[in-house]
């Protein structure tokens, strides 16, 4: 019987004979990995999934590999040596998240001095970050925690309820998720006010006022909202620490919704538990789970998500259809969908 | 301002508040409430403009009372303040704040000025004038409330609710408690479905706001005439498809003979398992029995309640033990600036009334009871 093709997870009932013109992309991923279950049939494309390197090594087409498609928890050690086989060949390396913080060393060894687009799942989950975002700002603005107390007692509490309206979102970062936020806030009449680092390249309308590095501390200090949407790199490494939240009023609210160690986690706590801060929103931490010893939990005025804000059913499709879009720009000479920047990291 | 302590203020029966006309500078004061200057109004006019308010002398919008040059305001919550009073009874415009207990004292201010031509009632419902309203407003004269002056605060507040259980707070405010790393699968607004039961400007307000998180509008109108913002609109007689096909229902149906109860055992049957229910508007339109029965039975998922039959909600309701509800006390839109939003309202009306223009928030048909 011909060798099995396109291993993939699935069971098939038949295998299917690979049209020796079809690309190849291999995709790193454990076999049984939710991303898998949806993934589209792609005219002309075979994939082959695999977790170890030992298991690529076994794959007859290798050295023919088209790009690599990367798909968390999947094992990014394996890049190093697999690229080091397919490099001849080798065009593209898409990761299926936004985040590429983890492919940090891979990237800056490989594919830095080369013209080898990396891309990556950006604008696929920003909608779902900017409903979540929102989320937080209504929950304490409306005082949610509030409230549910009231309701637990059987409390009548007439309180001054106050509104988002004319209130200020920070936006601390401003790629795709943070364009998705400031659309929502404007949505609700507030005002936004963003930090990026090339201020000069304006926000498109979306902020009322935009600032570089130098001017950081205004966002912070303006805010009545503070929404960090920074990715993980090594110049973004506690962004967001004792001066940051010093800096901030003592009605606003602090949300992290990018990369965990872009907040100093300590001066966080510090400031929440002497309430120099409203509260804060943190769906991202250094240490992922949270481990249990972390005094985080402990907070009142915190609201914790694990790392799902925007783990939505239509995640991996999501995912997918970015993929597929930046597949398509490749085999069409065309500017490719999502590009990183390598250099920065995101 | 200070809603928790309000100690009866000594104030006298009858005040009149006179001001003296143009020396002061335009613009804002500076020390709380406004002095606006009101174009209609002639800087030669000599004797100011009585407008008589009813209304109990504690009610706290009286703290915010615009200071208006040629205005004078008299206050009165009893006949007594009012009777006898020449220019009460050559008044033309009147205002109304509730609650009161009854509209005695209105209707004889009212019916003792032949020239009474505008009633301006405080809030938006009208409930509490259904009497006055067939007795005592004639042809010719208008009534005008505070319609569409809560509306941001209220549709902060629907999309709020339908937030709040969409990510379901409850489960991550269990989670920190107990200190668990949940990483469950998030719902998201976006492509959910949002039916309004009622379509006015809090409804309309909400189905922006819902608009701008990609979710689908439906919408139950009396006269269910298509609207920009609904992708599809629903008679009373359709509501059970309406009520089948939507996610989250918001009923913000005013109080009237018609709409009591509109909510009913049905109408949470005809709802999916997995909706939620926002009620603001008035309580009256919803069955508070079937609502308990349709939570507890799981025929509904949760329900946000701003508005009840009676409030103070009874500590005695079963609703303060559903574990799937939001209660609050009937101040979603009890925003800081509550009293400002209302006289904003009253000035901005009484700016066309003085010009000649038509009144801006005219009740049309005052007898349907809203």
């Amino acid at each position: 019987p011909p060798p099995p093709h396109a291993e993939d997870g699935h069971a098939r009932a038949h295998t299917t004979c690979a049209r020796m013109d079809a690309a190849v992309v291999l995709v790193v991923s454990p076999k049984d990995s939710k991303q898998l279950l949806c993934r589209p049939e792609v005219k002309g494309v075979e994939f082959f999934v695999a977790n170890d390197i030992e298991e690529f090594k076994s794959y007859g087409r290798l050295k023919e590999a088209l790009g690599v498609l990367i798909i968390p928890p999947g094992n990014v050690n394996v890049l190093d040596q697999l690229w080091e086989l397919i490099k001849d060949k080798a065009k593209w390396v898409h990761s299926f998240f936004a985040g590429v913080d983890s492919l940090a060393a891979f990237t800056k060894k490989h594919l830095l001095n080369n013209s080898i687009p990396l891309t990556n799942g950006r604008g696929a989950f920003s909608s779902s970050l900017a409903e979540y975002a929102m989320t937080t700002i209504l929950h304490f603005n409306k005082q949610i925690p509030r409230i549910m107390a009231n309701t637990q007692d059987a409390k009548w509490d007439k309180f001054v309820m106050d509104t988002v309206k004319g209130k200020t979102m920070g936006l601390v970062g401003f790629g795709d998720i943070a364009r998705a936020c400031a659309r929502l806030a404007k949505a609700f009449g507030m005002k936004v006010i963003a930090l990026r680092r090339s201020p000069e390249k304006g926000t498109q309308g979306l902020a009322d006022k935009v600032v570089g590095f130098a001017s950081r501390m205004e966002v912070f200090s303006s805010a009545d909202f503070v929404v960090s949407v920074l990715p993980g790199t090594e110049e973004t490494k506690n962004f967001c620490g004792e001066k940051e939240f010093s800096a901030m009023k003592s009605s606003a609210v602090f949300i992290n919704i990018g990369r965990g160690v872009t907040v100093d986690e300590d001066a966080l706590h510090k400031v929440l538990k002497e309430k120099k801060i409203l509260g804060a929103a943190l769906d991202v931490f250094w240490k992922e789970p949270l481990p249990k010893e972390s005094p985080l939990w402990g907070l009142e005025n915190i609201l914790i998500t694990a790392h799902n804000a925007d783990f939505t059913t239509d995640y991996a499709e999501l995912g997918w259809k970015v993929w597929v879009e930046n597949y398509n720009a490749l085999v069409e000479g065309k500017p490719m969908a999502t590009p990183v920047q390598k250099a920065a990291g995101y | 301002m200070s809603m928790a302590s309000r100690a009866p203020r000594a104030i006298l029966r009858a005040t009149c508040l006179r001001f003296a006309s143009s020396s002061r500078s335009r613009g804002r004061s500076s020390l709380g409430g406004h002095l606006w200057t009101c174009r209609g109004l002639s800087s030669a006019s000599s004797s100011p403009i009585t407008v008589p308010v009813i209304t109990d002398l504690t009610n706290p919008a009286l703290e915010h009372l615009p200071k208006i040059e040629g205005v004078e305001f008299i206050i009165g919550e009893d006949r007594g303040a009012f009777e006898g009073n020449s220019k009460v009874e050559s008044a033309e415009m009147f205002i109304f704040i509730p609650p009161m207990q009854s509209t005695q004292t209105l209707k004889h201010a009212w019916e003792s000025a032949p020239n009474a031509k505008w009633l301006h009632s405080f809030y938006t419902g009208i409930d509490m004038l259904s009497g006055f309203c067939s007795e005592s407003l004639h042809p010719g004269q208008t009534l005008t409330n505070a319609k569409g002056a809560y509306s941001a605060s209220l549709a902060e507040w629907t999309i709020t609710s339908c937030l709040y259980f969409n990510k379901q707070i409850t489960r991550c405010q269990r989670n920190r408690v107990e200190k668990r790393w949940d990483k469950f699968e998030m719902k998201t607004l976006y492509n959910k479905t949002i039916g309004f039961v009622g379509f006015g400007d809090i409804a309309q307000a909400s189905a922006k706001l819902a608009k701008s998180f990609g979710m689908r509008v439906l919408a139950l109108k009396r006269n269910p005439e298509p609207h920009y913002l609904a992708d599809h609109m629903y008679s009373v007689e359709q509501r059970h498809e309406m009520l089948a096909e939507s996610d989250f229902v918001m009923c913000s149906l005013p109080g009237t003979a018609e709409t009591a109860s509109f909510m009913g055992e049905e109408e949470f049957n005809a709802m999916s398992e997995s909706s939620v229910f926002i009620s603001m508007g008035r309580g009256i339109a919803v069955d508070e029995d079937a609502l308990v029965k349709a939570l507890r039975s799981g025929s509904i998922a949760g329900a946000a309640l701003d508005v009840f039959r009676v409030e103070p909600l009874p500590s005695t309701s079963p609703l303060w033990d559903c574990d799937n509800v939001l209660l609050t006390a009937h101040n979603a839109d009890y925003a800081e600036d509550y009293f400002n939003l209302a006289w904003k309202v009253w000035r901005d009306n009484f700016e066309a009334y003085t010009s000649g223009q038509p009144l801006l928030s005219t009740v049309k048909d005052p007898s349907q009871g809203y």
